[in-house]
This record gives C-alpha cells, sequence and structure tokens, in this order.
C-alpha cells in the first residue's frame, strides 16, 4: 500500500509538473505575434530597406516585409518574444518616417479592472493593454465579454497612431 | 550623329570609370543616389545608418575633357542630422587650364577639395503613404589637395546650401541654392560661387511596382552658377567669373540598397567675362554607384 500511495504521489507530481510547464509556457508564449504598421513617408528603395533592416534587427523579430505602395512594415513575431509596439514604432522614426495606426494580433490573459477588459500579456504582468470596442466590430466585443475572468485570448485589433497599450478590438482569433 | 574619336575615348573612359567603381563596391570600399545626379536634395539617412557614394564627373570645355573621381561617405547620426565626408579619388584626362568654377554635384565639393557637411533636415512632414514634404540645409568645410586650380592658389573654404522639396510615389520636386567662399592663400583667393538647383522627377508606373522591386526615375535637372573673380597675386583674375545656366536629363535606379544614378547638363546660356580666354562649357556628365548600409 505504501509503495502504490508512493506512486501514485509521483504520478500526481508529475501531472502537477506539466500542467505547470504548460501553463507557465503559455504565459511565456503569450505577446504580440503580428504587427502591421502602417508608415508616411516612405518614397522608395532605401527607405524601405532601411526599415527593413532596422526591423529586423530587434530581438524576437522572425521576418520583416515593407510595401511602399501600401505603407506598411508587417513584422512578425517569433514565440516567447518580448517586442512591444514602441520598439518596433521608434525604429521607423530613427528611419525618418512617422509611423501611423497599427493592426496587431495579440494574446494574453483577460482580466477585468474597473469595469475594463485588460489582457495582460507576455510572462512579464506589466505588459498590458486596455481594450475598447471598435465600432465596426461589435460582435467581436460581445464575445470578448462574455469570456470568464483569466480566460486566455488572442485577438486582432487596431493601435492608434499615439496609443501603444490601447487596443481597440476587431476579431476574437481563440478563446 | 557620329561618335567622333573623342566621343569613343570618352566613352572608353567611363566604362573604365564604370568598372573602378564596380571593383571598388564589390571590394568593400565604401559608394549619391538618393536624388538627382546634380542638384541639390532633402533627404537624409536614418539614425546609425551609413552610405557610400562613388562618382567620377566629366567636365568638357573647349578645351579638352576632364575627369573628376570623388567618394562620398554618409552617417546618419539622427534621422535629420547626417554628416557627410566627400573626397577626391583622383583625376584623368588632360587638366583644364581654364577649368569651370563648380561643385561637383552640390553636395560632394569641389574639384579636389576634401570637405566635411552636415545636412540637416530642418523640417519634415508626411501627409499621407509615400509622400513627404520635407527642406534641409547644409554646411560644409572644405581644404584644398591640390596648391592651385587652374592658375590660382586655392585655400580653405565653406559652403552653405538650403533645398526644400517633394518626394512621393510618382514625382518628386527639389529647389535650392548655396554659396561657396573661399578663403584667400597667399595673396590668391578663388572667387565666390553662387548657385540655384532645381530638379524634377517621375517614377514611370512600370517601376511603381512595390519593393524590393527596382525602382527608377527620371529627372530633369537645372543649375545656374554665378562666379565671382579670382583674385591672382592680389589683383583680381578678369578672366575668371561668369554665369551659366545648364539643363539636362538624369536617370536613378534603385534595387535594394543599391543605386546608380547618371545625368548629363548641357549649357543653356553661358556669359564668361573677361578678355574671351575662358573656354566655354559644352556638357558636364556625372555617373554616381551608391550603396545603403
Amino acid at each position: 500500500m505504501i509503495a502504490r500511495f508512493r506512486f501514485s504521489n509521483q504520478k500526481h507530481d508529475a501531472a502537477v509538473l506539466i500542467l505547470g510547464f504548460a501553463l507557465a509556457n503559455a504565459a511565456a508564449a503569450a505577446g504580440l505575434s503580428e504587427v502591421k504598421q502602417t508608415v508616411f513617408g516612405m518614397d522608395c528603395a532605401p527607405c524601405a530597406h532601411g526599415v527593413e533592416k532596422g526591423l529586423s534587427k530587434i530581438d524576437g523579430v522572425k521576418d520583416v516585409s515593407v510595401s511602399l505602395n501600401d505603407g506598411y512594415a508587417l513584422v512578425r513575431l517569433e514565440p516567447d518574444n518580448a517586442v512591444t509596439l514602441e520598439q518596433i514604432r521608434l525604429v521607423i522614426r530613427e528611419n525618418g518616417f512617422t509611423p501611423k495606426d497599427a493592426a496587431v494580433v495579440v494574446s494574453g490573459t483577460l482580466t477585468r479592472a474597473d469595469d475594463q477588459l485588460v489582457l495582460v500579456s507576455g510572462a512579464n504582468t506589466s505588459r498590458q493593454f486596455s481594450l475598447v470596442a471598435s465600432p465596426d466590430a461589435q460582435s467581436a466585443w460581445r464575445q470578448l465579454q462574455a469570456l470568464p475572468q483569466s480566460a486566455m485570448v488572442e485577438i486582432e485589433a487596431r493601435a492608434g497612431e499615439s496609443d501603444t497599450t490601447r487596443l481597440s478590438v476587431l476579431t476574437v482569433k481563440r478563446p | 550623329m557620329a561618335i567622333d574619336s573623342l566621343g569613343f575615348r570618352m566613352i572608353d573612359r567611363l566604362m573604365a570609370s564604370i568598372a573602378v567603381m564596380a571593383a571598388l563596391t564589390a571590394s568593400g570600399v565604401r559608394a549619391e543616389g538618393h536624388g538627382p545626379a546634380f542638384a541639390l536634395a532633402t533627404p537624409t539617412l536614418g539614425k546609425g545608418q551609413w552610405s557610400s557614394d562613388t562618382s567620377v564627373m566629366s567636365m568638357a570645355t573647349g578645351e579638352t575633357t576632364a575627369y573628376t573621381f570623388r567618394e562620398m561617405i554618409g552617417y546618419g547620426i539622427h534621422e535629420d542630422l547626417q554628416a557627410i565626408l566627400t573626397v577626391p579619388l583622383g583625376s584623368s584626362g588632360q587638366s583644364l587650364l581654364h577649368a569651370p568654377r563648380t561643385r561637383a554635384g552640390t553636395m560632394m565639393g569641389s574639384g579636389r577639395d576634401v570637405e566635411a557637411s552636415l545636412l540637416w533636415r530642418f523640417d519634415r512632414e508626411a501627409p499621407a503613404i509615400g509622400t513627404r514634404r520635407e527642406s534641409s540645409i547644409i554646411f560644409s568645410v572644405a581644404a584644398p589637395t591640390e596648391e592651385r586650380r587652374a592658375r590660382t592658389r586655392v585655400g580653405t573654404s565653406t559652403h552653405l546650401g538650403v533645398v526644400t522639396g517633394f518626394a512621393s510615389r510618382e514625382t518628386y520636386w527639389w529647389l535650392g541654392g548655396g554659396y561657396q567662399h573661399y578663403f584667400e592663400e597667399d595673396r590668391d583667393r578663388l572667387g565666390d560661387l553662387y548657385y540655384l538647383s532645381a530638379a524634377f522627377a517621375w517614377r514611370p508606373p512600370v517601376f511603381q511596382q512595390d519593393y524590393p522591386k527596382p525602382d527608377w526615375r527620371i529627372f530633369v535637372e537645372a543649375l545656374a552658377e554665378h562666379t565671382e573673380k579670382n583674385t591672382i597675386e592680389g589683383e583680381d583674375d578678369p578672366d575668371s567669373s561668369g554665369d551659366k545656366f545648364l539643363v539636362g536629363p538624369s536617370v536613378l535606379g534603385l534595387f535594394g540598397p543599391w543605386g546608380v544614378s547618371a545625368g548629363i547638363l548641357f549649357p543653356v546660356a553661358q556669359d564668361l567675362k573677361g578678355d574671351g580666354n575662358l573656354f566655354e562649357e559644352r556638357y558636364r556628365a556625372k555617373l554616381v554607384l551608391t550603396y545603403w548600409f
């Protein structure tokens, strides 16, 4: 009996460890996964080259593509990255161009604070986004509001030109 | 029009220049391709960015044709402030006894000067995708590497230029002007140079495809220059001042971090002062290879 009990305890400990590892990884994996940053002022190939090169140097960036005609830099990020929207916009400014709105894909833990929805993103809980409804995406907002506290979500949202911590929710990709 | 023997020699020398510059670029030696070949332009490098422009400019007068090679290294101190160093790489062809007083491209210095400049983009606005309106000022100090330029001892100089412009995916324009002042050297002094420049560019629709497709623009450039009299041994040199107005086309091709620019200016009007010993210009041609690091 003692042997079986010990074995059961070991299985229980292993299960706890596995769950804890999964949760930790889930938290670590949360964060920005894609940023499509609108850029004004890029007119030619060296402009795009400079932005592409500068963004590629950010630790955690998987790949970058730049469009001159549509005026954006599309940044895809590695899992477990610590990249922020501020970093991306700083690179664009340092190349002499003007960052405007950005469309982001971000995941994290949904929480509520003072009747506000907040997405806690990344292993570092200080990275938080306050979420607001987008006028043309009310169904996504209702879907988000219906989720329980501490739900892990992945959303597509818009960050305004001067906003890096306030997102207008467009779609809920994964509850 | 048949190409005469002088034309064939010029073609040979230009081809040799292209080969030299290609070799220099490939060897890692560090090559103004963001704008017009001759006129002032506003763009500055991004913060921490480097660029290399390697150029050859030929000037032909009634005497003969001379070629000047120059290298320009640019560094972006920040996105609106750029440091520039231009140095002479040599010259070929016969020396022009009465060499036209000009700059080898308004942003690349004169003749055989070593020139250090700061380009400050003091006004910038991006009103839409692919569109920018901006103004810049350039200040330079230069030191000659030769004792005399034509018949005059040449001293250090300062240069100041200002330019405003517009850039978009379809058209560009820049308007600017500048002034270069030479200091006295042993009772000789080169006369001051004043200039106005204008450039208009069009990117044909076929080259408005997105990055990283090749990007070509066609320019029309204009340059008006006024040179004051040189002073030799404290006396004015009557055969050294004049006014010129030149116009011509250029092209700029960009592919990723590479650029190539080529242009030619023809004098529309020349008013050379003096006793008729100055030779009128026939043309100025320039080729620039650029690389952005």
